[in-house]
């Protein structure tokens, strides 16, 4: 065979490294003394020309025209060999060619010189220089250059190079392919050894430790350490190196970079060391470098850091068994966290469990369904942990009814606990001052209350804790709100005749500052169609995404507009409202409210209409009771309480003896027209005389020490009635109206 | 108006006419009930036949009771019908005046002194 003819594949950059053992696989599996050819050149004769293929001067192979076979010739061996530096091959200044611009291209083969001449009749003499570009996948890989006969053999050569390059790319990709599922089968098989580690080690750290054993097996030689990250810090967690690592930033060195970049860092020798730090001593004599971030889809665990002093690069399989590794380590890790955080998790959910049953069992009590002349409702959103929100309401009368509404500093169980126990305390004290007193009548707020503190003050004090409560009692007759407000948030009043607002404040501590703390009683007013907004501190402290609070003023604000809806309503209306703000439906704190609606002045229809005139003798006194009595009993419901007859008859004496004895002193002579309106729900009464008008508040305060015997009528009637109204209409009649409601029996 | 008296020991149990004690009988009332003041120390009104008693017929029981407190005596209430007990415990007498249900009660407050309350 001659040598003389061939091309050589002239690989430029690196990409030779990567071509030449695709080759020698492409012709492996050929006649077997491909496979052992040590250097990688190919040469081979085709239609009269002879190529030869090389990138190792020691080797070359030739193809037979016709049968395309391969021969092996020895780079030492029989006398053809090829040894290429022996051959007259023009050198070509591949440097100052532009590859790039025929690279872009897709290549184009170049006529680089021709030497001897046409004519001659030596063919050797003849030759032709070309550069042929190698493409793979569409990919400049180099150039081959082949020197040929004639440019009449340049079509089959072009084509046999095509032919050799695909046969050399199919081998590449079957080659990657091989690797890439030997890979996956190391991942896959550690994967699995890792599974079954998972059932047979104890903890998270023996786990770690097998992690790390498998990381430095990847090659002998290297050493690992598996850095989990702990707040800002970097902790040793597993290693095998040659000291002891110690903590370190998780900010800095190669470390540091790779968690920055939440991607795997290969380092090798050629420049890339330098980059390392004091700051990372173990790579002191590394050469090459991989650092594989430790990470879930949610969060950064850590780093597994392997290096090894070997001048060998990891290779792209190692690397991928080191990220496979690291991703065990990332379930072992987030697993450990998971685990933990479900104990956490578990035992919160349990004492809120326990929690939330003390609230509803003990300190959330039923509103009562109805309430002559106020609706009630109640709003709790109970938080994720517990608070001590409670409240009660008693009603114990038909008119009368008490709303305690407390928060125990604290959260959970113990918190709850305290509740209940403040909450049981306040019913104790309140049977224990009607036993007390052997009165058949309930206590006052204020003594209620300075009861329970001194009952409560030294459990509370021991355990550093404190209660602020509200306590209210409502009395629909005399339209008086009497309350004790011990340091609890203000409860809202709003006058809906006029929108004023209210505010119901005191002066007192909380429950549990001060043994003996007085607590003193306010007593305000309120008129029908009234709001009161009893709150623990939970609603107004509720916060939005950007922590701004919800607020007293959002509060009454809302209240203000859901003035034309029952208790029922505005509850609804204010829970809307917070949630809204807020954004969201679970809260810190409990929100708990109470919203009391008195029940506005309906215009019921009048069922009946009726007058009398009397004398102004006093002893038509009991003529008139016996009417205003006749009538009530006619018309009033069936079922009415009696209680609100007596004052109704009592009211309309004392207006009555106030007229004949101060309006015509004392004449008897003269006439008093009583007029009566019946409606479905209460009762008018009016009263109408010509003497002198009198002014009931120029009487003096009764006195109720037993000191004196008199000025109670003004009181009575005031206290016995809805309403009293004095006003002087046309002509000399002045008249005074009387509303009673009829309450259903207690 | 006609008192009814008993005298049981040394305890004078006074039965108030009924059927009410207002502004037209309170004054007859107190002139008829006087005599009994001024001789007894121990003084039961039983206010079973009263079915009302406005601020007039209250004013002239309480003169009673600081009549006889004033000359060192007792007066005590009982048989008191509903109605009269609102008014009691409206103006807060309930708290000035000892009452009991029945006679026989108020009697024997009488017989075994208490704190009082």
């Amino acid at each position: 065979m001659d040598p003389n003819y061939g091309f050589l594949p002239y690989i430029e950059h690196d990409a030779a490294a990567h071509f030449e053992p695709q080759v020698r696989k492409a012709l492996s599996g050929r006649p077997a003394e491909f496979a052992s050819a040590s250097g990688s050149a190919l040469a081979w004769e085709f239609s009269g020309v002879h190529c030869w293929v090389v990138s190792s001067p020691h080797a070359c192979f030739a193809i037979e025209h016709g049968h395309l076979q391969f021969h092996y010739h020895s780079p030492n061996g029989d006398g053809a060999g090829l040894d290429l530096r022996q051959h007259d091959i023009p050198s070509v200044d591949i440097a100052s060619d532009d590859p790039e611009a025929e690279g872009a291209h897709g290549g184009a083969i170049t006529e680089l010189a021709t030497n001897g001449d046409e004519s001659t009749e030596a063919t050797e003499a003849k030759r032709h220089y070309l550069r042929i570009p190698a493409i793979i996948q569409n990919q400049l890989i180099g150039y081959i250059h082949v020197c040929c006969p004639s440019r009449m053999a340049r079509s089959g050569l072009v084509g046999m190079l095509g032919y050799m390059l695909e046969l050399v790319e199919k081998e590449r990709q079957e080659d990657s392919l091989l690797q890439e599922l030997s890979a996956s089968w190391e991942s896959l098989d550690a994967l699995f050894e890792w599974t079954v580690d998972m059932r047979n080690l104890p903890n998270r750290q023996e786990m770690l430790n097998r992690i790390i054993e498998r990381a430095v097996a990847v090659r002998p030689g290297a050493r690992a350490i598996l850095w989990i990250e702990d707040e800002d810090q970097l902790l040793p967690t597993a290693w095998v190196a040659d000291t002891k690592p110690v903590p370190r930033s998780k900010n800095v060195g190669v470390v540091g970079r790779a968690l920055d970049q939440r991607n795997s860092l290969v380092l090798r020798r050629a420049g890339h060391l330098s980059q390392i730090l004091d700051t990372e001593p173990e790579l002191k004599n590394a050469s090459s470098v991989v650092v594989v971030p430790i990470s879930t889809q949610s969060q950064l665990h850590g780093a597994l850091e392997v290096w090894s002093d070997d001048d060998v690069d990891f290779e792209s399989p190692q690397l991928r068994l080191l990220e496979a590794l690291s991703m065990q380590a990332a379930l072992v890790v987030e697993n450990d966290r998971l685990y933990s955080s479900q104990m956490e998790s578990e035992r919160l959910r349990q004492e809120v469990d326990i929690g939330s049953r003390i609230q509803q069992a003990l300190l959330f009590s039923k509103v009562p369904e109805r309430i002559e002349g106020a609706s009630l409702a109640s709003l709790t959103l109970p938080s994720q942990t517990i608070d001590g929100d409670f409240y009660d309401i008693v009603d114990h009368s038909p008119y009368c009814f008490d709303i305690v509404v407390g928060d125990v500093m604290g959260k959970g169980v113990p918190a709850a606990i305290l509740a209940a126990a403040a909450k049981s305390g306040l019913f104790r004290s309140l049977c224990q001052l009607m036993v007390d007193a052997g009165r058949r009548d309930i206590p006052q707020p204020d003594a209620i209350v300075t009861r329970l503190n001194s009952a409560l003050a030294r459990q509370m004090i021991s355990v550093d804790s404190f209660a602020s409560l509200s306590y209210a009692r409502f009395n629909l007759k005399t339209k008086t709100v009497t309350y004790v407000d011990a340091g609890h948030t203000k409860t809202f009043h709003l006058r809906v005749r006029d929108h004023q607002t209210f505010l119901l404040q005191g002066e007192n501590l909380p429950l549990g500052i001060i043994q003996d703390e007085v607590y003193q009683q306010i007593a305000h007013g309120f008129e029908p169609g009234d709001i009161f907004v009893f709150y623990s501190d939970g609603i107004t402290e509720a916060r939005n995404a950007e922590g701004e609070f919800y607020g007293e003023f959002r509060l009454y604000d809302c209240v203000r507009k859901a003035t034309d809806r029952t208790a029922e309503g505005i509850v609804a209306a204010i829970r809307q409202s917070v949630v809204s703000f807020c954004g969201r439906e679970l809260f810190q704190d409990d929100l708990t409210c109470v919203v009391v609606r008195i029940a506005p002045k309906t215009e019921s229809a009048v069922q009946t209409r009726e007058s009398r005139v009397f004398t102004s003798d006093l002893r038509e006194l009991s003529r008139i009771r016996q009417w205003v009595n006749d009538l009530w009993m006619r018309w009033a419901p069936r079922g009415h309480d009696e209680s609100s007859l007596y004052q109704l008859v009592l009211a309309v004496n004392e207006v009555a003896s106030n007229v004949m004895r101060h309006a015509y002193r004392g004449d008897a002579q003269q006439r008093i027209r009583m007029r009566a309106w019946v409606h479905q729900n209460r009762f008018t009464l009016e009263l109408a005389h010509t003497g002198e008008p009198f002014d009931p508040q120029a009487k003096p305060s009764p006195v109720f020490d037993g000191t004196r015997d008199g000025g109670f009528g003004v009181f009575i009637i005031e206290n016995s009635v809805d309403e009293i109204v004095y006003s002087r209409n046309d002509g000399d009649w002045h008249t005074i109206r009387i509303e009673k409601s009829f309450y259903a029996a207690s | 108006m006609a008192v009814v008296t008993t005298n049981l020991d040394d305890v004078v149990v006074v039965e108030v006419p009924g059927p009410s004690l207002d502004a037209s009988n309170s004054k007859d009332f107190k002139t008829e009930v006087a005599p009994v003041l001024n001789s007894a120390q121990k003084v039961i009104f039983d206010l079973e036949h009263l079915g009302f008693v406005d601020s007039s017929g209250l004013g002239s029981i309480l003169s009673c009771l600081r009549q006889l407190n004033g000359a060192g005596g007792d007066l005590k209430l009982c048989g008191m019908t509903k109605p009269v007990r609102a008014l009691f415990e409206l103006v807060r007498m309930h708290r000035i005046f000892e009452i009991y249900d029945s006679r026989d009660e108020a009697l024997a407050a009488f017989k075994t002194p208490r704190s009082a309350n």
